[in-house]
Parts: C-alpha cells; sequence; structure tokens
C-alpha cells in the first residue's frame, strides 16, 4: 500500500547520488580567495557554454521532456531533484533557460512536428538559446495589450515593435515573440506566437543596465523583420493560448529552482552571520530562524505541489503562492544580509556580492509576475473572490 | 518522495469534519468523548500523521474536546507503560519555582540541567542534544551557564507524589493524569487518578483566553500513583511527547487558520458596500490572499513534522516540529487577524465567532513558549554546531 513518505524513493535517491557524484566531478570552483562567489550567474559565458555541453552529454537536459523529443521522459520529482542538487552544488545553468523550462516544452505542446525536429535537439544541446519576447513598454503586467504587429506579406510575417525585459536577450540567437497578427481584433484575440530567428535582418538588441550595474535583461527592436510563416507557434490567432502554455511552465517547478537558491542563500546567510561575528546577536538570530521558516515553508510546499502535479498533472492550487512568498523571503533575507556587514571586519568580496544581491532581489517581486498580479490570481482563482477593479 | 495524502487518510479527514459540522462535538459532554472513541481518534496504531489530520480538523471545528491533551501530551507516557488509552487524560509537568516547559522537563530528566548546556534560548530537546553530540553546547547560550531549578515535585517511597503543578490543560476533563516528578533516581513520569485531585481553574494569563482549552494548577499532597516510565527513559519519552504534541498543536493552528480564512473569505464574496462585494476591492483581497500562502506554507510544515515525529531521528523531528510550530502559531494569530478586520464593526461583536478562534489562535500561540522563543531555539539548532545547516 502507498504510504506518505517525504524520502527518495530507491530509483530517486540513486538519481540523486549519481547526480551528485557527477556534479562533484564536473562543477569548476568559482569562489574568489575570500570564499565569496563570483558576481552574477553568467560571469563567464564560455564556462556556462562549457559546462551546457557537459550537463546535454551526460543525459541532465530536458530531465522531463519525453524521450521521443530528446529527454529522459521522467517525471517532475527529478527536476526538483536536479534543480536542488545543482543548486547546492552551486553549479552554472543550463545557457538555455528559458529554452528548456519555457519554449520547448510550448514546442512539444503546441508546436509542428518540423518545428519539434529542428528545434528541441538544438535547445537541449543548447546550440540555439532562447529567449521570450512577451512584455513590451505597454504591455507588462497586462500583457494582453500588446503592439508589436506581425503582418502578412504573402509566406511571410514582418515584424515591427519593440519588446521589453527579455531575459538572457543578449545571450540568445532565438525569441519566442507574441505578435498581433490581426490589428483588426482586441485584447486576447488575433495574437500569434512566432519562432524568430534574432540574426535576420532588422533586429536590434540593447542590453538593459539594472540597478545592480548589471544587464540581465534586454530590450528587442524588431524593424521590419520578415519570418516565414511557418515559424507561428499553433495556429495564427492562437497566441494567446500557446503563450499561456508557455507561462505556465514558467510557473511550474520553477519553483524549485527559486526555492534552492534560496537555500543556498540561507547557507551563505549563516556563513556571513558566523564570519562577522553577529550570529551571538539575539536580534540577528530571531531572524535567522525566521528566514529558515521561510524557507522550509517554501521547500515544503513545493513537494506538496509536486505531488498533486505527479497525482492529477495539474499542479496544486498552493503552486500560485510560492513565487509570491519566495520573492518576499528572498527580499528580507538579502537585506538581513547587508545588515550583518554593517558591523565589523575586513569588507571584503561578501559585501560586494550581498550588495549585489540586496539589489537584485528588488526586482523579485516584479519578475515573472508582479506580487500584486499574483495576489489578484490567489484571491479570484484560488481564494473565488469576486474580480477586482 | 510523495507528500500526499493516502486514501485512508483523506477519508480519515473527510469524516472528522463530517462529523464535526454538525455541532454534535461542541457540547464538551461525555457523548462527545464516545463519539471520539467511536470514531476511531483513540485507536493506538494512528500515526502521527493521521493524528495532526484529526488535530487540524478540530482546530477548524474550534472543538472542547480533551483530545489533543489525551493523545498528545499524556498517550506517549500511558503507550510506555503499556496501558490503553481510553479515557480523557492530561499530563502535569510546569511547576512555578521547578522546571516550567516540557523541554526544562526533558533536560532535567537527562540527568539536570548541567548534562546540556544553554538557557532559555537554547531550549533544545536533551534528547536532540544528546544525539547530536553536543551540537548545542558550543552557542553564546553556553556562556549563561546553567541556572535551571530542578523540580520540586516529588515521588515518596511509598509512591505517592507531593508538589504544585500549574498549567495543565484539561486538568478538570481529565480521568487519568501522567505526573512528571522527581524520584529517588531521577525523573520519573507517574500516573495518578484524576478522582484524587482537586484542580483550581485559572483564568488569568494568555492561557485564560480560551474557555474551551482550560487549565488549572493543582495541589498534590501525597496523592496514590503507579509509576509509569523510570527514570532511565523518561527524557525518551518526555522527548516525544514535546515533538508529538507540538506537532499536533501545529496542526490543529492551521485548521484554525483555514476556518478564520474561510469564514472571512465568504464574508468579503457576499457583503456588499459601495455597491459591489467588499472583497473586489484590493485593499480587502490582498490580506487574504497573503493569509491563503501563509497557511498553505504551515499546513505544508505541520503535516511534514507530523511525518517527522515517527519517520527521523530525534533531532531531524525536532528540527521539523519547531519550524512548524512557529510557522503554524504565527498564521493562526495572523489569519484570525485579518477576518475580524474583514468583517469590520460586525467582527468585533460577541455574537460574531470569529473571537472564540481567536481566543484559541492565542492559547496556540503562547503554550509552552512563544513564537519567539521556538525561533530561539531554532536559531540554536541552526547557529551553534560546527558547520553545515543541514
Amino acid at each position: 500500500m502507498r504510504r506518505m513518505d517525504l524520502r527518495d524513493s530507491p530509483e530517486e535517491a540513486e538519481f540523486r547520488a549519481g547526480l551528485r557524484d557527477w556534479l562533484a566531478r564536473s562543477v569548476p570552483a568559482a569562489a574568489g580567495p575570500d570564499g565569496a562567489p563570483p558576481q552574477g550567474r553568467w560571469g563567464d559565458i564560455a564556462a556556462v557554454r562549457a559546462f551546457t555541453s557537459a550537463l546535454h552529454a551526460a543525459g541532465y537536459a530536458g530531465i522531463t521532456w519525453p524521450a521521443e523529443h530528446g529527454g529522459r521522459g521522467l517525471s517532475p520529482v527529478y527536476q526538483a531533484i536536479y534543480l536542488e542538487e545543482t543548486a547546492r552544488a552551486e553549479a552554472a545553468e543550463h545557457i538555455g533557460v528559458i529554452g528548456l523550462g519555457m519554449v520547448g516544452p510550448t514546442i512539444i505542446a503546441c508546436g509542428s512536428p518540423e518545428q519539434r525536429g529542428w528545434y528541441l535537439p538544438r535547445i537541449l544541446s543548447g546550440e540555439i538559446v532562447f529567449c521570450q519576447g512577451f512584455s513590451e513598454p505597454e504591455a507588462g503586467s497586462d500583457l494582453s495589450a500588446v503592439r508589436t504587429v506581425a503582418r502578412r506579406e504573402g509566406d511571410e510575417l514582418v515584424v515591427t515593435g519593440r519588446k521589453v525585459w527579455s531575459s538572457y536577450a543578449h545571450l540568445a540567437d532565438h525569441c519566442l515573440l507574441l505578435a498581433r497578427t490581426d490589428p483588426q481584433e482586441k485584447r486576447h484575440r488575433g495574437l500569434s506566437c512566432l519562432l524568430v530567428d534574432l540574426r535576420s535582418p532588422g533586429v536590434t538588441v540593447r542590453p538593459i543596465r539594472q540597478m545592480t550595474g548589471e544587464a540581465e535583461f534586454a530590450e528587442i527592436e524588431f524593424d521590419e523583420v520578415r519570418v516565414p510563416v511557418d515559424a507561428v507557434v499553433g495556429g495564427i490567432g492562437d497566441g494567446w493560448g500557446v503563450a499561456m502554455t508557455t507561462l505556465a511552465h514558467e510557473r511550474g517547478t520553477f519553483g524549485f529552482t527559486l526555492t534552492a537558491r534560496l537555500e543556498v542563500a540561507f547557507r551563505r546567510l549563516v556563513a556571513t552571520a558566523r564570519a562577522r561575528g553577529r550570529d551571538g546577536d539575539p536580534l540577528v538570530r530571531d531572524e535567522i530562524a525566521a528566514r529558515y521558516v521561510e524557507l522550509e515553508g517554501l521547500r515544503w510546499t513545493n513537494r506538496r505541489a509536486l505531488a498533486e502535479l505527479a497525482r492529477t498533472g495539474v499542479p496544486g492550487p498552493e503552486t500560485s503562492v510560492i513565487k509570491l512568498r519566495w520573492s518576499q523571503a528572498h527580499q528580507r533575507l538579502t537585506t538581513l544580509a547587508v545588515r550583518l556587514l554593517a558591523g565589523g571586519g575586513e569588507p571584503d568580496g561578501w559585501d560586494r556580492y550581498w550588495q549585489h544581491q540586496m539589489l537584485r532581489s528588488r526586482a523579485n517581486t516584479i519578475e515573472g509576475g508582479t506580487s500584486e498580479v499574483l495576489r489578484n490570481v490567489v484571491a479570484e482563482r484560488v481564494l473565488g473572490l469576486p474580480r477586482s477593479y | 518522495m510523495d507528500f500526499a495524502l493516502t486514501g485512508e487518510q483523506e477519508a480519515l479527514r473527510d469524516t472528522a469534519a463530517k462529523y464535526l459540522a454538525d455541532g454534535r462535538a461542541s457540547a464538551g459532554s461525555g457523548q462527545a468523548w464516545a463519539d471520539a472513541v467511536g470514531l476511531g481518534w483513540l485507536d493506538p496504531e494512528l500515526g502521527t500523521v493521521e493524528l495532526a489530520l484529526i488535530a487540524e480538523q478540530l482546530g477548524r471545528a474550534g472543538s472542547p474536546l480533551p483530545w489533543w491533551a489525551t493523545v498528545g501530551l499524556a498517550a506517549p507516557a500511558l503507550g510506555a507503560a503499556g496501558r490503553p488509552v481510553r479515557r480523557p487524560a492530561t499530563l502535569a509537568w510546569a511547576e512555578p519555582g521547578g522546571p516550567d516547559t516540557l523541554a526544562a522537563w526533558i533536560r532535567a530528566a537527562d540527568g539536570g540541567a548541567g548534562s546540556v548546556a544553554g538557557g532559555g534560548e537554547a531550549r533544545t530537546g536533551a534528547g536532540s542534544a544528546a544525539a547530536n553530540g553536543g551540537r548545542t553546547a558550543a552557542g553564546p547560550a553556553a556562556a549563561k551557564g546553567s541556572a535551571h531549578p530542578g523540580p520540586t515535585c516529588v515521588v515518596a517511597a511509598d509512591g505517592t507524589v507531593t508538589g504544585h503543578k500549574i498549567r495543565v490543560p484539561h486538568l478538570v476533563d481529565a480521568s487519568d493524569v501522567v505526573v512528571a516528578a522527581a524520584g529517588a533516581h531521577g525523573v520519573e513520569l507517574r500516573l495518578v487518578d484524576g478522582e484524587h485531585l482537586r484542580p483550581r481553574p485559572v483564568d488569568a494569563g494568555p492561557h485564560g483566553l480560551d474557555a474551551t482549552r482550560p487549565v488549572a494548577s493543582v495541589e498534590l499532597a501525597a496523592v496514590p500513583s503507579v509509576p509509569l516510565v523510570a527514570p532511565d527513559r523518561a527524557a525518551d519519552v518526555l522527548a516525544l511527547t514535546r515533538r508529538r504534541a507540538l506537532a499536533l498543536l501545529a496542526a490543529e493552528g492551521v485548521g484554525v487558520a483555514a476556518q478564520a480564512l474561510a469564514t472571512a473569505t465568504g464574508h468579503a464574496a457576499s457583503r456588499t458596500q459601495f455597491g459591489r462585494p467588499i472583497g473586489a476591492n484590493q485593499a480587502v483581497a490582498h490580506p487574504l490572499a497573503e493569509v491563503y500562502g501563509q497557511v498553505e506554507t504551515a499546513r505544508s510544515l505541520a503535516y511534514r513534522a507530523a511525518w517527522s515525529v515517527d519517520a527521523e531521528s530525534g533531532p531531524a523531528a525536532d528540527l521539523a516540529v519547531v519550524t512548524a510550530t512557529a510557522a503554524a502559531r504565527e498564521a493562526a494569530t495572523a489569519a484570525c487577524e485579518a477576518a475580524i478586520q474583514t468583517y469590520g464593526g460586525s467582527g468585533f461583536t460577541w455574537e460574531q465567532p470569529l473571537h472564540r478562534w481567536y481566543r484559541r489562535a492565542w492559547w496556540l500561540a503562547t503554550f509552552d513558549g512563544t513564537v519567539a522563543d521556538f525561533r530561539a531555539e531554532l536559531a540554536g539548532l541552526l547557529l551553534d554546531g560546527p558547520g553545515d545547516t543541514r
């Protein structure tokens, strides 16, 4: 008889052990002499590319993708283990995070056989790198307000418009673009999703410099960019449904990535408190314990949602609060860390690291659905409250 | 890795919810206790996860049943002695001038204050501290030295117990009373018949907030008792008692919070002002969305703690239980406060029963330590050992 068991099954434990072993051999030490982590996750692109190839060769790319599309065909539990272990090992990411996590699954669900055949293996290997072109200056939380137009001309669509806040766009060579193919239609209708090669004439990618000083996001301008009609995912006019498929994948097991990173951040918080001699301060101890309770709440809610996903194919309603609570927890953690550094000790790489993390965490309550939008989603879809104004 | 309830567990939860919804169980009468026995809520084969599901539903219903005191506080000692658990029972531990919390009793039972460092801040269970190989001894709390008072309640050579116990939950309801006391060879747990006691109900202090979970003081003057747990096992049984009792209260807190949230949500959807339901205002809806997040994360932690009590080692279970305790207690008070605010003026009235859950939430928030005390214990577990945090 099945019993609730929060431990790894023998198969899961074997997968975890094999992955740990592989990571121990494959992740280069990246910390500086003071033990502080390097800036950003994408500091050394050549290293990220090399790690991507190694991941792919070892069979750790596309863990949950169906075997017929080059994946391992494993359940989301294995993806969760992968995300936890790579974060704990402080490994780099597969360069195609957006492609693996969002665009690939969208092509699997909605794409044509030709699209699957061409794009999927290249996403897995890291040969092509996708970004996502959804948000616009006038279409942020209200995505249905997109103004980028794809005009039909024979066998081609001619794209003109501007996309913003596209993660990793400066590294990407392809973009999943949401554009209006029928200018007569309003809001959710008349939209299409296109697979666009960013090396096409008329495309300009401009990195957006963030308050941290770095540029993880970019603005993409499309000026009469010609795209073949067969680059449309799903049908022309089906763009809204396709985009929602993509975003559902963003909110799927992504909670494991976020939480695994928070776990690493917590470990570093404890190390910083000790290194700066602040671990005896009762107020600091109280805050560290509170951050731990938040972290654990996320960890076990992820697992509960995962069990629901495995059982029913649909993530449980509790999934909707993970990103909301993670973003708050991470902001509290990073601001606490910066306060820990204010006391004593010789400033070192950790000061730089935490200052960067603190500034970067301000985006957490904005990116991937603002907290205000997420509270609306919970209020309306989970609690069943009336639509707000 | 499978964090889903089984069909049996879901059925147990749903049956409890159905039974509690019809009001029979709120009477606090002998019939309600007989019903609880009949529903199998005292069966020894129930694991802590199953008990947590019942506790959650009892919290939702605001039940006055002395079930938690029986299965959470008394059953571990009764079970260790091979005695059946059929009648309402409780545990008497806290003493004025003696060990106050369950954690303090675990330390006392583990060979006295000297064996485990850590004062009020590091309220680590002695069982866990011993199994940690003295991890908890390194922290700043250790510097405070050990000023733990010893037990004042004593067992005489003829087996009678003499002493003063305070804050005993459901003592007025209990037929069987497990008493922690010092014998000739250390702390032991003994059974006293409730008939022999004259409890003095106490309505002062935070515990007086909730009349459905009464506490009482009692003077034991050479009261006859029978042995349950000898000194060599008392620390282990008390450590299990603490884990079990706290895990069940965490689940109960989740039930209280869930009930407050459901009540508030219903009101926000139906109460109309300015021509629309008040829940259409984000200023009303968003705090409830936040509470939902708090309740669901606390629920995950409470179930995980209950699982851990049966499935994991002492130190791991202590960490899980203390974490769940902090989360669930905060969720319970926060959910009730949000609900009262959602109701506006009517939420402040006696007739609107929200205050019943709010009273229970505060009872929970102060039982055997405050949320800050449990966070201090957690900090001890996380910070005062060498190396990694997990």
